[in-house]
C-alpha cells in the first residue's frame, strides 16, 4: 500500500513522510535490480498523459515506466497542440474522458499552478503531478532522491548545494524531503535576482535546519570542496516577467553562476561528490558546462535522467498496488 | 431573497442582526446572504447610514427566520467586510452575539479572495476557490491548489 496522507495521488513532495520515501526507495531499487520481476504487474491497466506543456524526460519516462510493467500508456495527449484544449476544453472534461476510456492513473503536467490538485479534486483516479507551473514536481524530486541513496547511501547526513535559478526551478523544493532527515544542511549559492524563497528558509529555520547562502560566484569552489551533491538548476528563462525590468533581471543572471571544469579544479571536491541537473541545460548560457563535465567521476546528470524510468515504475507499481 | 430597502427596520423575532457593519457595506453583506442562501423566505432589511455612539454611522442587517453557525460560508464572506457584530435573535431576544471572525472557519470557499498568486489555477476560472485560514489578525490564508500564503486585505 502506498498512501500520502491517505491518498493515492502524488501532488506535493512536502506531503511526503520519511516512512514513504523509504517504501519508495526500496521499491525503486528492487524494480532496478530485478525489472523482469516486475514486467507483467500493470497488465491491463492504463496511464492517462495529459500534458498541456511539452515535456520529453518526464513524458517518456512516464509511457516506458508504464510499459516496462506490462501496462499501456495511450491515453491523453503529450502536447495540447492539435487537441481540444485548443477548443477551450476543461480539465474536468478530458479527465472524465480519461475515466470513460478506462485510464487507471493520470499524470497531468500543466503550466498553472495548484493544476494537479485541482485535477485531483475532481476525479477519484490516482493523480500523479508531472509538474504545476513554477510549483511542484515532486516526480523529480522522488527519483533524486533515488539517485542520491543509490550513490551515497543514505539520505542523511549530507551537505547539499543547490545553484542558479533557486527562485523559479522547481526541482530545488528537493529541500523539503530532505530537511525531514536528520543532519543535513544545505548551501545555496545564486544570483541576488533568483536567490532561494523566503518561504523555503522560513520553513528551514522553523524546522532547526542549518543553510547557507551565498550571491557570490567566487565562492563556489570553497563551497563545492565541502558538499556531498551539487544540484544545479536551468535558468528558468520563460519565467521571468516579459516587461523590460524582469529582462533586465534575466540578463544578470545569466552566465553568473556557472559550474565549469575550471571551477572543479580550484576546488578540492571530496570523492563521493556528485553533480546533478535535471536537463536539459541551456546550450547558451549554461550553468553547467556538461559536454567538459561529462567524463568526470562526478557527473551523474545522466545516471540521473535514467532513473526516471526505474523511479517512475515503482511510483506507478505502488499507486496500482492493493 | 428579497432586500427590502424601503421597509422600516423592525424588530425580528427569529433571526440575525448584523450590527455595526462599516457604513456603505450594508448591501454587500446583504449580498453575502443572497449568495449563500438558496430560498426566498428570509427577509433581508437594511439600514444605511445609522448614528452610532462607537463608530459615528454604521448599516445595519437583518435577516429573518435563520441562524447560522461557524463554518457558514455566508458568515465567512461577511468576515471580509471588517468584523461587524453577530446577533442571534430567538423570542425576540438576544441569545448570542459575537464578533463575526468568531465564526470564521478554517475553511474558506468564496469568489471574494483572489489567490495572490497571477499563475495559480484559480485564475481561469475552471477551479472553485478554497482557502485554509493561517492566521485570523490579520487575516491570513493559504490557497489549497497551489499553497500560495497571502494577506487578505479587508474591504
Amino acid at each position: 500500500m502506498f498512501r500520502v496522507k491517505g491518498s493515492r495521488d502524488i501532488i506535493s513532495i512536502r506531503e511526503f513522510s520519511v516512512d514513504d520515501i523509504g517504501v519508495f526507495l526500496e521499491k525503486a531499487c528492487d524494480i532496478k535490480n530485478n525489472p523482469g520481476e516486475y514486467s507483467s504487474f500493470l497488465e491491463g491497466k492504463s496511464l492517462a498523459r495529459l500534458f498541456y506543456e511539452p515535456s520529453r524526460r518526464t513524458n517518456e519516462s512516464f509511457r516506458l515506466a508504464m510499459e516496462r510493467l506490462g501496462g499501456e500508456a495511450n491515453i491523453g495527449f503529450t502536447t495540447p497542440k492539435g487537441t481540444s484544449v485548443e477548443k477551450g476544453e476543461s480539465i474536468r472534461s478530458n479527465i472524465r474522458m480519461c475515466e470513460q476510456y478506462g485510464a487507471t492513473c493520470i499524470v497531468i503536467r500543466h503550466p498553472r499552478d495548484g493544476s494537479a490538485r485541482y485535477a485531483a479534486d475532481v476525479t477519484e483516479l490516482p493523480v500523479i503531478n508531472g509538474g504545476d507551473g513554477y510549483n511542484e514536481h515532486p516526480t523529480q524530486n522522488l527519483m533524486d532522491l533515488f539517485t542520491i541513496h543509490e550513490k551515497q547511501g543514505r539520505l542523511d547526513n549530507l551537505k547539499i548545494l543547490f545553484f542558479n535559478d533557486l527562485k523559479y526551478g522547481r526541482t530545488t523544493r528537493l529541500v523539503y524531503p530532505l530537511s525531514k532527515f536528520p543532519k543535513n544542511r544545505f548551501y545555496f549559492l545564486s544570483h541576488r535576482n533568483v536567490r532561494m524563497p523566503e518561504n523555503v528558509k522560513h520553513y528551514l529555520n522553523a524546522n532547526a535546519v542549518k543553510w547557507e547562502e551565498s550571491l557570490n560566484p567566487r565562492d563556489f569552489p570553497d563551497i563545492l570542496s565541502e558538499v556531498d551533491v551539487a544540484y544545479g538548476s536551468r535558468t528558468q528563462n520563460e519565467r521571468f516577467p516579459k516587461t523590460p525590468e524582469g529582462q533586465e533581471m534575466l540578463y544578470d543572471v545569466m552566465d553568473y553562476v556557472v559550474l565549469s571544469k575550471k571551477t572543479l579544479k580550484a576546488a578540492k571536491p571530496n570523492k563521493n561528490l556528485m553533480i546533478m541537473h535535471p536537463l536539459p541545460v541551456d546550450e547558451e548560457h549554461p550553468c553547467l558546462q556538461i559536454e567538459e563535465l561529462e567524463d568526470e567521476p562526478f557527473a551523474y546528470w545522466n545516471q540521473q535522467a535514467g532513473n526516471g524510468i526505474p523511479a517512475r515504475q515503482a511510483m506507478l507499481y505502488l499507486i496500482h498496488a492493493d | 431573497m428579497l432586500i427590502d430597502m424601503s421597509k422600516k427596520i423592525q424588530d425580528i423575532k427569529y433571526g440575525m442582526v448584523i450590527d455595526h457593519i462599516k457604513p456603505g457595506r450594508g448591501r454587500d453583506i446583504a449580498d453575502c446572504f443572497s449568495r449563500g442562501l438558496y430560498c426566498e423566505e428570509h427577509p433581508i432589511f437594511i439600514a444605511e447610514g445609522v448614528p452610532s455612539t462607537s463608530m459615528e454611522k454604521k448599516d445595519i442587517v437583518k435577516v429573518e427566520d435563520i441562524h447560522l453557525r461557524r463554518g457558514s460560508n455566508v458568515l465567512n464572506e461577511i468576515a471580509l467586510f471588517g468584523d461587524p457584530t453577530v446577533n442571534m435573535i430567538k423570542r425576540g431576544k438576544v441569545i448570542e452575539k459575537k464578533k463575526v471572525m468568531k465564526y470564521f472557519s478554517d475553511v474558506i470557499e468564496t469568489d471574494l479572495i483572489n489567490c495572490a498568486n497571477p499563475n495559480c489555477i484559480t485564475q481561469e476560472g475552471e477551479a472553485p476557490r478554497r482557502f485554509y485560514t493561517v492566521r485570523r489578525r490579520p487575516l491570513e490564508v493559504r490557497c489549497h491548489y497551489c499553497g500560495r500564503e497571502f494577506e487578505v486585505e479587508r474591504k
